[in-house]
């Protein structure tokens, strides 16, 4: 207790220094916080927008369909499985999906698009496009042969919601598929690649035009929290079993690429991180440094006193660790409040547009607190600041009293 | 207001009392100079990424400078096409600013093997005028190449190869829109197979004969567009502006319109490097300002004693300023020379093959090598300069406040 006071004490002997070292350290720390934090939060709604425009957070699929998507790898009695599936606890909704390919041709134009089947009403609960919709509608219960298609591609097509669309593609068994469909919906989602490939159609039309009877090529299940997605996958993995040939995947088997951008992005923050807490360890090591060789004839009185040079160390730690305390606190305190400031405003990284499309995200982002981004940059500042203190300190050990007290 | 003789006291002084304490000026240097390596080392290896970046989206059949017409960039089908003006251009333009030019034909295509069909683009090309503008001039093929406007071959990605399931000397058919809106079919044999830096790019591109191509879609002698690469991307604007007054009726654009991620990333790059250089500084200048503050109080003295000798209190700041300066001034060649040799040592380039998929969709090849600018070092070594001799003037400014008569009492 009494180590904790004169430790105080001696912190506030020389106040401009130490107000400037926790200052320094309370700078470094509300930076780390808050870019922790932003970038944090900027993966997660990546993770998320990739998530809800179209993939969903599970899929099952026929071994092998990831990574060379063959029409004849399809999952068969794929109704069933959906019932099975989307009953499960945690599951908000699971729905069916087959993508084929076609020439879609209108009265003017050719283009090659990505066919996909869906179920309309399961289709809302899993994917944004339904609401993303721009001029017509999303699907009318009843009639056969209707489409949704992305708005560059209904550009490039010249089409319009109710102009007709004749699709030509060929089934798995290598037989035409062709049939002539009526728009009844253009969306525009604001993702290149969707907006100028996908046309959607019905799942029985689907079925029915590339002879594919109660067969699918993905179940795409979304889940009331992404925070029970292990969970789920598992009791997925557990029902699936083996004889199947069927497999779940997750959002980082299913987009690998974004997994890997998140970890380059996480591996280039630390480097920057790293340098600024290494930068800022320097800056106080030499302040420490002063601090002891100023005290040296104090120290010299001290232990001529009986003070032990282990109990002297244990002083100047404190002392330090004090500063360091006080620093952190000050800039987890700022950090954390520009967190809540922005997490409100947004922020914004000007001119990022086009970049933040590219990766699916809203132009601004909105950071939030985490326990990992309060303390990890927090805690590493610590922990180099407190070698950058022992440094110093275990010169106490060599001082010898006599020649201590004739120092000035 | 000081004159030569003072400067030259000033600096003598200045120059011994940053050598009085050995240990402490070479902490604070050690620090100054961390500053600088970290800035200017992270900057190059940023700057690596982006810059290889913005010139895989160059090389990947956009160039520096593009012309088509005016509807082709909304509109990119084979009805928006222009006479072919690469001569008229090449002479628009002074001899040396630009490597060359290339004319293609460019158009949405379905290709389709005996297993499978998906959407391409279709590029006709003259193989010549590719040859070190784009990556199907240079790129390394199994097979062989395009040899000429009028080869009747095909050339298709790796990724497209395995997606199609078909193989070198197995046929594809290609199905495009001609210029009267009929479908317009034939048959390729397979003679190469591309290999290129992102797997997007080996899916996107097939590649035949320009003449082959004009043919197929009765293009006559029309073609889609004109790519020019110049010596560099900054270059890029003023060859627009030549090449447009030589071809007033196409549509001219430079790399940033055509590639405005690429764009905007640079941009975004540059902002937060500046930005992140403002921050080492300030972390830098904390300690900085700390250290002068220690060395003036243990001065206090010695201040007190050369001002009542008759040292004015402007020379003082100036006296604090100059060692200031000179700690700032060894930071800097030590952080220079520093991340000079670091970027050196890493000259042979770094594989970042672990985020091969995640460099992939940033438009990056898995190795990159970093590449100093001179504006980061530049803007690095300005920042550093400039803010941290502003800060020390605050305890150099106190120390030609401190109390004389007081200093010269104190002991220590």
């Amino acid at each position: 207790m009494i180590s904790l006071k004169i430790a105080w004490r001696n912190i506030w002997r020389s106040k401009r220094r130490s107000v400037l070292t926790i200052l320094a350290v309370a700078f470094s720390c509300t930076i780390l916080v808050f870019f922790l934090s932003l970038q944090r939060s900027s993966w997660e709604a990546s993770v998320n927008a990739n998530a809800s425009i179209f993939q969903g957070h599970l899929q099952v699929q026929r071994v092998g369909y990831n990574e060379f998507p063959d029409m004849e790898k399809l999952i068969s009695a794929a109704a069933a499985l959906e019932a099975q599936l989307g009953s499960l606890s945690g599951v908000r909704a699971a729905g069916l999906r087959a993508f084929g390919f076609a020439v879609v041709s209108s009265a003017e134009r050719s283009y090659g698009a990505q066919i996909v089947g869906v179920e309309p009403q399961r289709e809302m609960l899993l994917s944004t496009i339904p609401g993303l919709i721009k001029s017509g509608g999303y699907f009318t219960p009843g009639p056969q042969h209707q489409a949704v298609i992305g708005a560059s591609l209904a550009a490039n097509l010249k089409v319009a919601v109710g102009d007709e669309l004749t699709i030509l593609g060929q089934t798995a068994q290598g037989s035409v598929a062709a049939a002539i469909l009526k728009i009844e919906g253009i969306f525009d989602t604001g993702v290149g690649e969707l907006d100028r490939n996908l046309i959607q159609i019905g799942l029985a039309d689907f079925q029915e035009l590339f002879e594919m009877p109660d067969q699918a090529h993905a179940l795409v299940i979304n889940l009331n929290s992404a925070a029970a997605l292990p969970e789920v996958e598992q009791r997925i993995k557990t029902i699936l079993g083996a004889e199947r040939d069927l497999t779940v995947l997750n959002w980082e088997q299913l987009s690998p690429g974004l997994k890997q951008a998140i970890e380059l992005d996480m591996s280039f923050g630390w480097l920057f991180y790293t340098s600024l807490v290494l930068i800022g360890t320097f800056s106080v090591l030499n302040t420490f440094l002063m601090s002891i060789l100023e005290r040296t004839r104090e120290y010299g009185l001290l232990m001529a006193l009986g003070l032990t040079p282990l109990r002297l160390l244990s002083t100047v730690m404190l002392e330090s660790a004090l500063l360091l305390g006080c620093g952190l606190l000050a800039g987890i305190s700022c950090g954390a409040a520009l967190v809540i400031y922005y997490g409100i405003k947004g922020f914004q990284v000007p001119g990022s547009e086009e970049i933040m499309q590219t990766f699916n995200l809203s132009t601004a982002v909105h950071p939030s607190l985490s326990v990992a981004a309060l303390t990890l940059g927090p805690l590493m500042i610590l922990f180099f600041g407190l070698a950058a203190a022992l440094l110093p300190a275990l010169r106490i050990r060599k001082i010898s009293p006599v020649e201590a007290l004739r120092a000035i | 207001m000081i004159d030569a003789q003072s400067w030259l006291v000033l600096w003598k002084l200045a120059s011994r009392n940053v050598a009085r304490n050995r240990r402490r000026t070479a902490l604070t240097t050690l620090a100054v100079g961390l500053g600088v390596w970290t800035s200017v080392a992270l900057a190059a290896f940023a700057r690596g990424i982006s810059g290889e970046m913005a010139d895989n989206a160059i090389y990947d059949l956009t160039g520096h400078v593009q012309v088509h017409h005016p509807d082709y960039p909304q509109d990119p089908v084979v009805s928006n096409s222009i006479p072919d003006s690469s001569a008229k251009i090449m002479q628009a333009l002074p001899p040396g600013v630009v490597l060359g030019s290339a004319a293609r034909v460019r158009v949405p295509a379905v290709v389709r093997s005996e297993k499978k069909a998906t959407g391409v683009t279709l590029v006709g090309i003259d193989p010549d005028a590719e040859h070190g503008l784009s990556f199907i001039g240079d790129g390394v093929i199994s097979g062989r190449p395009i040899e000429g406007p009028d080869d009747q071959g095909i050339v298709i990605g790796q990724k497209l190869a395995e997606h199609l399931q078909t193989a070198l000397g197995r046929r594809v058919v290609v199905m495009s829109q001609d210029v009267n809106g009929k479908l317009a079919e034939r048959g390729f044999r397979i003679t190469g197979i591309f290999d290129a830096e992102l797997e997007a790019t080996e899916k996107a591109f097939i590649f035949c004969g320009r003449g082959t191509a004009q043919q197929l879609l009765g293009l006559g002698a029309q073609i889609s567009e004109i790519s020019i690469v110049g010596q560099n991307r900054d270059g890029a604007d003023a060859i627009v502006n030549a090449v447009q007054a030589a071809v007033p009726e196409a549509a001219v654009r430079s790399w940033r319109k055509a590639a405005p991620f690429a764009d905007a990333l640079l941009r975004v790059q540059n902002a937060f490097l500046k930005f992140w250089f403002l921050i080492v500084v300030i972390a830098v200048s904390f300690g900085l300002i700390n250290t002068i503050f220690m060395s003036i109080f243990e001065r206090a003295r010695e201040f007190g004693l050369i001002q009542s000798l008759g040292m004015r209190p402007h020379n003082v700041i100036v006296q604090v300023a100059l060692e200031a300066f000179l700690v700032l001034l060894g930071g800097m060649v030590i952080g220079n020379c520093g991340a000079w040799l670091t970027v050196r040592a890493l000259s042979g380039g770094v594989d970042l093959s672990r985020f091969a998929r995640g460099m992939e969709m940033m438009g990056v090849s898995r190795v990159v090598y970093p590449t100093i600018l001179a504006r980061d070092i530049i803007t690095a070594n300005l920042f550093v300069l400039v803010l941290c001799l502003l800060g020390s003037l605050y305890p150099a400014w106190k120390a030609s406040r401190l109390p004389i008569l007081e200093a010269l009492h104190r002991t220590h």
